[in-house]
């Protein structure tokens, strides 16, 4: 009950960043391409939709998915601490990408057709060094703790 | 006041003696902390259907096996009745340290530890056993090394 309870705020939490992150990178967007309104995403996806309000609708609620994906995920997975640092990675990695691709490719972000293969490589890029910079945390964590077992012994 | 060990072949059974002129109020009260710490911090252990008394400075570790907690002491291991929890309240500010969920070891017979390849924190022990121990449990072992 605990633990569900402490996913669900998480995830609340996630899809309320995921929103955030969202709208400032379509803000931004819509700013760099001299759009006279405001974009959800690109003309394309937009034109979808009876109005520019209902795309944004869309939007916010993928946004959202995308948030909770990421932020459920994590506090489930990276919670299972009796496995490996490099069995958490993947299995977030198989899970994020499996869930968070289909709703990139529906809100727009990039056509499936010409970047699937530079997003999948700069996916696992994203994750090598995150699971890089984990065992290179732990190998830091057992370094200090072997010191103070040997200080202890001495 | 200084700990010294007396060791010799005769000495089959260990004990322990206070040595001094006189007896005084604070050496009967050291006897009584000692014997606390020998005699009554001790837990019940089963195994062949005997029942055990066993000293906590025995013993080496406490790990769950299916939906028994096991108490590993130098002669064997004994299925004792309390839960993981318990012990874990029980044994807080001894040497006695939760590793993981499912382990609690004595501090003492930790050997080192060491990241595997695929980055789980194993514990080398004296006796040559390796166990593991979990990342948000790594802080208590840290403090219990820091006391």
């Amino acid at each position: 009950m605990k633990f569900s309870w402490r996913v669900i705020q998480v995830s609340l939490i996630g899809g309320l960043i995921g929103i955030l992150i969202g709208f400032l990178l379509a803000l931004i967007s819509s700013v760099l391409n001299q759009s006279p309104v405001f974009l959800p995403s690109t003309p394309t996806f937009v034109a979808q939709y009876q109005n520019n309000l209902t795309a944004t609708l869309v939007s916010v609620g993928l946004w959202a998915l995308m948030g909770i994906v990421f932020s459920a995920t994590s506090s489930i997975i990276f919670a299972i601490d009796r496995w490996s640092i490099t069995h958490q990675t993947v299995i977030h990695f198989l899970i994020t990408y499996v869930l968070f691709t289909p709703l990139a490719v529906t809100a727009g972000w990039f056509p499936v057709k010409y970047y699937l293969i530079s997003y999948s490589i700069e996916f696992l890029i994203i994750y090598f060094i995150t699971w890089l910079v984990s065992m290179q945390i732990a190998k830091a964590t057992v370094r200090k703790l072997n010191r103070l077992v040997s200080k202890e012994k001495q | 006041m200084n700990v010294i060990f007396n060791l010799a072949e005769k000495f089959a059974k260990p004990f322990i003696s206070i040595n001094a002129q006189k007896e005084s109020r604070e050496l009967v009260a050291l006897s009584v902390a000692i014997d606390r710490v020998v005699n009554q911090l001790t837990i019940i252990g089963y195994a062949d259907g005997k029942q055990t008394v066993i000293p906590f400075y025995q013993i080496t570790r406490f790990y769950t096996q299916g939906k028994h907690v096991v108490c590993e002491t130098g002669d064997g291991a004994y299925k004792i009745h309390e839960r993981m929890y318990e012990l874990r309240e029980r044994l807080a500010g001894t040497d006695l340290i939760p590793v993981s969920n499912a382990e609690i070891v004595n501090k003492t017979v930790i050997k080192s530890f060491q990241l595997t390849k695929s980055g789980s924190y194993q514990i080398n022990l004296t006796n040559g056993d390796t166990t593991f121990s979990s990342r948000r449990f790594v802080k208590y072992i840290r403090e219990a090394f820091l006391k």
